[in-house]
């Protein structure tokens, strides 16, 4: 019973702390989980890939690449402004493969199983 | 105040998180939980509400409240969040465009869904595909013809991440349409194998990590349910 009692006030200061988030520098209820999945050398240039998931119960996943290493706020915010982007969008397969192109992301999806991938874990290719 | 002092101890904020990550391995494993565990995170749910509903969430903080309130009831939801959306209007204004026309040329009009082919191949839908829009300021519609929501929208991507936009129209003989839009959604979570993490900022330095498969496995053990959801709205216009 002790336990559960110390929980049920984790609760509440989770609901203090959920308020007080508003009062101070983030100003999200919900956070987007970014992560760096590749930092590559094309030509000389440093590239930095991240995903980026975003919503609550319904995420959507996305990458983004940057030639500067970003700062992300607790909300999963940066200044930094990514030079290429690309989303997941599940009604057109798996995606089975990220290209880097000129700069540019783009996915290469898949109807087979076989190549489902963990997001974070995705094939990356370069190509010239 | 005070409240803030207490949570921010880091051993207040590892109690909390440590219960969610021993709740989460159980619920990887399928091990039953007891009724204090169910009753911890209905409550943590119901937590949610209360934090969603103060940072202006209302409609996402009405949504995790049903999953575990709610009882698998459909669920009707306020249209402003909608109605305000960059991506939502954008497709209004095409869908509108589309409906004219084919009304002009004397074809079917009356029920019209985002994803219909020929509204999808028509010229009126071009200005909502990815191109060059900014899916941070404006969103666009995807492949499937659902409409991916801007990813500024904070307090509609929370509640409703992508969705087909429907409208029902009738027109009266001074040719002025009167339609009604919808939007129907199902509320449910990915399962552990998904492997995503819905992160909750509270106060500075801490992020409380809820397994979306954890939310997921509440509806295997009879705390949540998923539900439909559905929000309309009705416009004349000519």
């Amino acid at each position: 019973m002790a336990i559960i009692k110390m929980l049920k006030l984790n609760i509440i200061v989770l609901l203090a702390g959920l308020i007080v988030a508003c009062s101070t520098d983030n100003s999200c209820a919900v956070a987007d989980n970014v992560s760096l999945i590749k930092e590559i050398n094309i030509k000389n240039n440093q590239y930095y890939i991240y995903s980026r998931v975003s919503g609550f119960q319904e995420k959507e996943v996305f990458y983004e690449m940057f030639t500067k290493k970003p700062v992300f706020d607790q909300c999963g915010q940066t200044k930094t402004p990514s030079v290429s982007d690309v989303h997941i969008d599940s009604s057109l397969g798996n995606a089975g493969k990220l290209i880097v192109q000129d700069g540019i992301l783009q996915i290469i999806y898949s109807k087979d199983a076989a190549d489902k991938s963990d997001y974070k874990n995705i094939k990356i290719e370069v190509k010239d | 105040m005070g409240k803030v002092a207490v949570f921010e101890s880091q051993s207040s904020f590892n109690l909390l998180q440590n219960t969610i990550d021993y709740l989460a391995c159980k619920g990887r494993l399928s091990k039953p939980f007891n009724k204090d565990e169910k009753e911890f995170m209905k409550e943590l749910f119901e937590a949610l509400w209360w934090g969603g509903k103060y940072h202006g969430f209302d409609e996402a903080a009405k949504l995790a409240n049903h999953y575990v309130n709610g009882n698998g009831k459909k669920l009707i939801i306020k249209p402003q969040v909608y109605k305000k959306s960059i991506i939502v209007t954008d497709t209004v204004t095409a869908l509108k465009s589309f409906i004219k026309e084919m009304h002009s040329r004397k074809k079917k009009f009356e029920r019209v869904k985002s994803s219909l082919p020929t509204f999808m191949s028509s010229k009126h839908s071009l200005m909502l595909k990815r191109g060059k829009r900014s899916v941070v300021k404006q969103g666009y519609m995807l492949k499937d013809g659902a409409l991916l929501v801007e990813q500024s929208n904070a307090r509609l991507k929370n509640a409703d991440h992508r969705f087909h936009l429907e409208v029902t129209s009738t027109v009266t003989s001074s040719n002025t349409f009167v339609s009604r839009w919808q939007v129907n959604s199902l509320y449910d979570f990915e399962p552990f194998d998904k492997k995503f993490v819905t992160s909750i900022p509270l106060s500075k330095n801490f992020v409380l990590k809820l397994p979306d498969g954890l939310s997921h496995h509440l509806t295997k053990i009879g705390v949540a349910k998923d539900f439909e959801y559905v929000s309309r709205w009705h416009e004349t216009w000519q």
